[in-house]
């Protein structure tokens, strides 16, 4: 019995595997080569790189990734409540009221603590 | 009275939280509060010596209930009580300590002029400690009084004594406080062995004395190898109290604290604290373990001997008179636990009487020492000499000491230490001819002491070279090698005297007329002697084979969960042995 | 799957953590909002005093449920909240208690330097660390103990870096962070084994699912049992810095500021060791030995290697250290080495009484550890390092704070007539009553060791005396100490003081409520189980199951009729 779900599993996986690798071979069969030295630069949308790609970031846009993973997440979490809501009732509605208000709290310290503003 | 005794052992404590707290006061006026306290709690335990029946059994002015308990209960559950008591052992030691603490007192009034309210405090707080622990009927009692005077004590070294303070306080802090813990072990053992075959959990010394003797459980009478229920225990006891006493290998601690305390510390150390080595054997190892005491008798009767010998050979090469009767003090409290180990009611009469004398005749000894030490600042024998021109009086003081000490008869360590010879002679002349041989030495070098030190020409120091003193402001004047005649030093002062003549009084009373004492210590002697004979008989008795080691060992039930010993009508049938 | 919605009165049990997670955002937000413009120093007062505001609001509303006269009408098995996965009733109420109390002294302590400039994180930081603390103490099942350690640490951590123009300060945190995390992975390795094994969550029925019938069986041959035992264990031993796993302990103690130490030293270590005890007696109760001998194997053998371990290295490198706060780390290592030997003694004892006398000595402990660091607070302020050597000469100068310390110091070692001694001598006596013959010789030589450590441990305290003593005083003078060092010195000598010469309050106390919670059994595994928020799924094949049900079975509560979780350690 186990054995035989192992199977479907095995077959998808080569599958899926297969859809990854058959693009790729097919190009490298059908499409033309001709080489040229620009089409060997790195590229960064679109224009050329100027300097050592190990740069310092700003420490700003850690926050800023961070203040975005936050909300991200947050909607994440808000749409299976949102769809399950019907049943859960107003003790659910409590709890995620609670929940964006905290948030909230949080984006109103990140503001008064200045991540908000970039300088 | 009973009221009276818990007042005697706290009065000093509340001196010394006056003192403590109001710290700022000067030489003057702090001394005048610890001496008023100091002679109060005298005159409240010549009170109770007066009050005190001679014959009576067992412990008195303990506010004695009708179930054979004392004092007040304390910790419920655990049925630790407040009782506190004195018999005939303690009762000596308890006068003994009022009245060494005058001693001291008299002996800094002088010499301390720094932070002087904090010394006589921790000297009040120390008296405390030690009445205490002389008074205690309750063996957690006991305990915490014993581990309490060791903070006092390490404060009076660390802070009042010599050049190497520091460390001499740590070591004696250490060691002591090791020593202890083992004894800690030994005493819950005993108080666990008695409550698991008697099912009554009392920490009381009396019933746990009694209750004992007469243990439903034959394995406790077989003390037939080192791991039986008596030797274990009475080695765990013995740990802590060897290392007060100080019995031969444990006594390193010993010449290094007495020679860096102050004056007032070293006649405590050596006058009453050496003795609650002694108070102990006799009152937990002789009165609980008999047995263990009678199997590791060749044991202990051979390091009683060496440390009779070994101290008087070390007191023979010393140049300190410091050191002399701190050594002095090794060999003779030797005799003092070779007088207990005879285990005979001669040998014990001995041994306890001369736990009294010993305080006594060192204390006066080192109070005798810090009275030239103060005018000369050094001890060393080749430095002084002829002092018998400087002060007759004083002379005087420390010949009749040193002769006390030597066991010269007619004076009180004759009446000592010669029954504890005769007593140890019935039971194993070898020992008792090897200690008499100490006993001589002993008068050895303490005449070879006097003869330096008090007779011969006066040869003082100069006491410009030393230490630049407050009051060696006169001889500093004088000046040049004080050679000859006519010592320009301070005399012995009155205060000096009111300290030391009690002592000398005592030394030679005891000497003339020792009835009075064995009157009073005989009955709390004897039940002791009686039961040890009576252990004997038993263990004659039980044939049983060999116990496992955890069946018999330090195992505690559970403690927590009891009933008070009170309570316990009916002892319910011992608990889950397994032979 | 319904949700049942907790009942409402649960929350009102709840009231102190839900003040003090609220009080914490509040504080950061007032500090952001109206004191922007305010210097650091007055910043750190204002929302000092306030987040002890919040604690002692905290602490009235523990008694908020008596107050509304609940009672606990609203719990339903056994004072448990939240289908059972949170526990009420008198244990967690003084533990709470506790801890708030420590944490109003950590607060304090706090305002004696300006180790910040963001006074509002910092404090509310405390306080939630403070709520996972008590949530810790207060979880039931594995998810919401892993849950809590975590909020618990994660404030920690931060905290303990808090001081970042001090190098050291941050080491420490980056120290315990890093060992932190690692263990906290392994830890949920081994609940997710638990779970794997058992089928559920619950403590309780994790202990039920082990042995239905409440019988030692041991971890004879169980491979996957003992690997979950053996992360469970690296844990928690983290968390109490138990050897092996003690290296973060004594770099972040350094490091760390001293109040937030102190909290590491106490609030921390409190929590962790409760959670410990429940989790070792409820959930793992049966693989603790084989049937009737100690020695076979089961974790009791482990926790006691670990406690001889911790005690006896704590003390030796304690010896070592000329620093303050590194000396009082290892000792703490030591004392967790002097607690294992009284959880051990609760397992095996089964008893309920043997949890009272570790509570005892938590509590001392903790008393004396926030006098302790608060001194070395005073140190650093004023001579900028804390050092043992800069205690020079304060007894002599400030006679009525040397005795105190005198006193905490004393009460460390366990000297009698003071609270330490008490908590050794109950905790160790609890050890050696536990058990039949057998067990003995294993508490008979630990608790030998742990005497034996007790004079060790001697040594480095009298070092701190020594110092304060004997010494002169060297180096920068020492100015007066504020009001809050004063307090938490003079009070936390008060409590060696006061429950040394008269413990029995205390010990009556901390017995009541070890045994206001049931330790071992549940009385009603039926219910238990039922209640369990994690389905148990009944598996057809219990063809292996034999093996850990080994052994006599008898005499305790009969099998649930429920669908019995079956352990699975061997899955195809």
């Amino acid at each position: 019995m186990i054995i035989y779900n192992y199977v479907f599993i095995g077959m998808l996986l080569l599958g899926a595997i297969g859809f990854a690798l058959a693009p790729v071979i097919v190009m490298g069969i059908l499409a033309p080569r001709k080489r040229s030295s620009s089409k060997a630069d790195t590229y960064e949308c679109g224009l050329l790189t100027t300097g050592e790609t190990w740069v310092r970031f700003r420490i700003q846009y850690y926050i800023y990734a961070i203040m975005f993973l936050v909300f991200d997440v947050e909607t994440v979490f808000l749409y299976p409540w949102a769809v399950a809501y019907e049943r859960l009732g107003l003790f659910a509605l409590a709890e995620m009221v609670v929940f964006l208000l905290i948030l909230a709290v949080g984006l109103a310290y990140a503001w008064g603590k200045g991540v908000l503003k970039w300088v | 009275m009973a009221i009276l005794l818990i007042l005697t052992v706290f009065l000093p404590l509340i001196g010394a939280i006056v003192l403590m707290a109001s710290s700022k006061l000067d030489a003057r006026r702090a001394r005048a509060i610890a001496l008023g306290f100091v002679v109060a709690t005298l005159a409240l335990s010549l009170v109770l010596l007066s009050g005190f029946a001679p014959g009576k059994l067992g412990p008195q002015f303990g506010f004695e209930h009708g179930d054979g308990s004392f004092g007040f209960p304390w910790m419920g559950p655990l049925g630790v009580r407040f009782a506190l008591g004195i018999d005939g052992v303690s009762l000596w030691l308890f006068v003994l300590t009022s009245l060494l603490m005058i001693t001291a007192v008299f002996s800094s009034w002088e010499s301390i002029k720094d932070r002087a309210a904090t010394h006589y405090a921790l000297l009040l707080a120390l008296q405390t400690g030690l009445l205490g622990l002389f008074a205690s009927l309750d063996v957690v009692l006991f305990y915490i009084f014993f581990e309490f005077t060791l903070i006092p004590l390490f404060f009076l070294i660390g802070l009042y004594g010599g050049p190497e303070r520091r460390r001499a306080s740590v070591t004696f802090f250490l060691y002591t406080l090791a020593g202890s813990l083992l004894t800690l072990l030994g005493v819950i053992a005993l108080v666990g062995v008695h409550y698991q075959y008697t099912g009554i959990l009392t920490f009381s010394l009396p019933q746990l004395t009694s209750g004992l003797a007469t243990l439903p459980w034959d394995g406790w009478f077989s003390a037939t190898s080192w791991t039986s229920p008596q030797v274990l225990i009475f080695l765990l006891l013995f740990a802590g109290f060897a290392i007060k006493v100080p019995m031969f290998p444990f006594h390193t601690w010993l010449p290094l604290a007495h020679v860096e305390a102050p004056t007032a510390g070293s006649i405590l150390l050596a006058g009453v604290m050496l003795k609650v080595g002694g108070y102990g054997l006799f009152r937990f190892n002789l009165s609980m373990t008999p047995l263990g005491a009678e199997f590791l008798f060749p044991l202990l009767a051979g390091l009683s001997v060496i440390g009779i010998l070994y101290g008087a050979l070390a007191a023979l090469a010393q140049t300190d008179v410091k050191r002399l009767v701190a050594y002095s003090s090794v060999s003779h409290m030797g005799f003092i636990v070779l007088g207990l180990f005879s285990l005979n009611g001669t040998g014990m009469d001995g041994a306890v009487i001369q736990m009294l004398n010993h305080g006594v005749t060192t204390g006066a000894l080192f109070a005798c020492v810090g009275v030239v030490y103060e005018r000369y600042h050094t001890r060393e024998m080749a430095e002084i000499g002829g002092l018998w021109n400087w002060s007759p009086l004083w002379a005087f003081f420390i010949i009749l000491a040193s002769l006390g000490s030597a066991a010269v008869p007619l004076l009180n360590g004759f009446v000592g230490e010669f029954p504890i010879l005769l007593g140890m002679y019935r039971r194993s002349p070898v020992h008792a001819v090897l200690a008499a041989v100490g006993m001589v030495l002993g008068a050895y070098y303490l005449l070879w002491m006097l003869q330096r030190v008090v007779f011969g020409p006066l040869k003082e120091p100069n006491p410009h070279t030393h230490d630049a003193h407050a009051n060696e402001v006169a001889a500093d004047a004088h000046g040049n090698d004080a050679h000859g005649h006519g010592s320009t030093v301070r005399p012995i002062g009155w205060h000096e005297i009111a300290g030391l003549s009690p002592l000398m009084v005592l030394i030679v009373v005891i000497g003339v007329y020792p009835k009075p004492f064995f009157d009073r210590l005989r009955p709390a002697v004897t039940p002791v002697v009686a039961n040890i004979a009576a252990e004997q008989e038993r263990a004659k008795q039980v044939t049983s084979p060999s116990h496992p080691l955890m069946t018999k060992a330090a195992i505690p039930p559970s403690i927590r969960s009891a009933r008070p010993a009170s309570s316990a009508s009916t002892p319910p049938p011992p608990r889950g042995i397994s032979l | 799957m319904p949700v049942n919605a907790p009942v409402l009165f649960d929350f009102i049990h709840l009231a102190p953590e839900i003040i003090l997670s609220l009080w914490g955002l509040f504080v950061v937000m007032i500090d952001v909002a109206l004191l922007r413009r305010r210097s650091s120093a007055t910043r750190g007062r204002i929302l000092g005093v306030m987040s002890i505001i919040g604690a002692l609001a905290a602490l009235a509303s523990i008694y908020l449920p008596d107050m509304m006269d609940l009672g606990h009408a609203a719990s339903n098995v056994e004072e448990s909240l939240f289908q059972g996965t949170i526990l009420g009733g008198l244990l967690v109420e003084r533990l709470t208690a506790l801890l708030l109390i420590l944490l109003i002294f950590v607060i304090a302590l706090s305002t004696t330097w300006d180790l910040t400039e963001h006074w509002g994180e910092y404090y509310a930081l405390l306080l939630w660390a403070t709520v996972g603390m008590i949530l810790l103490i207060a979880s039931e099942e594995l998810l919401t103990l892993f849950l809590t350690l975590e909020m618990m640490t994660i404030c920690l951590y931060i905290v303990t870096a808090f001081e970042k123009d001090q190098r050291r300060s941050a080491e420490g945190g980056l120290k315990y962070f890093v060992y932190g995390s690692v263990s906290s992975a392994l830890f949920l390795f081994g609940l997710s084994l638990l779970y794997g094994l058992t089928g559920t969550t619950r403590l309780a029925a994790i202990g039920l699912a082990l042995a239905p019938a409440h019988t030692s069986i041991g971890l004879v041959g169980n491979v996957a049992g003992a690997m979950a035992v053996l992360l469970v264990l690296v844990g928690f031993g983290f968390k109490i810095s138990a050897v092996p796993f003690h290296q973060w302990a004594p770099d972040a103690y350094e490091g760390a500021p001293a109040p937030v130490s102190a909290w590491l030293a106490t609030g921390s270590k409190l929590a962790s060791i409760v959670a410990l005890m429940k989790v070792l007696v409820q959930a793992l109760g049966p693989w603790a030995h084989g049937v009737n001998d100690i020695s076979s194997p089961g974790w009791v053998g482990i926790v006691a290697v670990i406690s001889a371990l911790t005690m006896t290295y704590g003390n030796f490198a304690a010896l070592a250290q000329k620093n303050l706060k590194r000396m009082l780390a290892y000792s703490s290592i030591a004392h967790a080495g002097y607690m294992l030997v009284g959880v051990l003694a609760v397992v095996v004892g089964a008893g309920k009484s043997a949890a009272g006398p570790v509570l005892f000595y938590l509590v001392v402990y903790s008393a004396a550890n926030i006098g302790a660091f608060s001194i070395a607070a005073w140190l650093y302020r004023d001579k900028g390092t804390d050092q043992i050597e800069d205690l020079n000469g304060l007894g002599l100068k400030y006679p009525i704070l040397g005795m105190c310390v005198l006193l905490l110091m004393l009460s460390l070692i366990g000297l009698p007539g003071l609270a330490g001694f008490w908590g050794k001598f109950f905790m160790f006596s609890e050890a050696l009553s536990q058990g039949d013959d057998r067990h003995k010789l294993t508490f008979l030589w630990l608790v030998g060791l742990g005497l034996m450590n007790s004079v060790i441990s001697a040594f480095y305290y009298v070092r701190v005396l020594r110092a304060m003593f004997l010494r002169p005083s060297t180096g920068r003078p020492l100015q007066a100490p504020t009001l809050t060092i004063r307090l938490a010195v003079i009070g936390s000598a008060a409590v060696a003081l006061i429950f040394g010469l008269y413990p029995q309050p205390l010990s009556t106390e901390t017995d009541a409520m070890a045994e206001s919670r049931i330790f071992i059994t549940p009385s009603r595994p039926a219910e238990l189980l039922s209640v369990s928020p994690v389905r148990v799924v009944p598996r057809p094949n219990a063809s292996d199951d034999t093996r850990l049900r080994a052994g006599p079975i008898g005499g305790g509560p009969s099998a649930p009729p429920e669908p019995t979780p079956v352990p699975d350690s061997r899955a195809k």
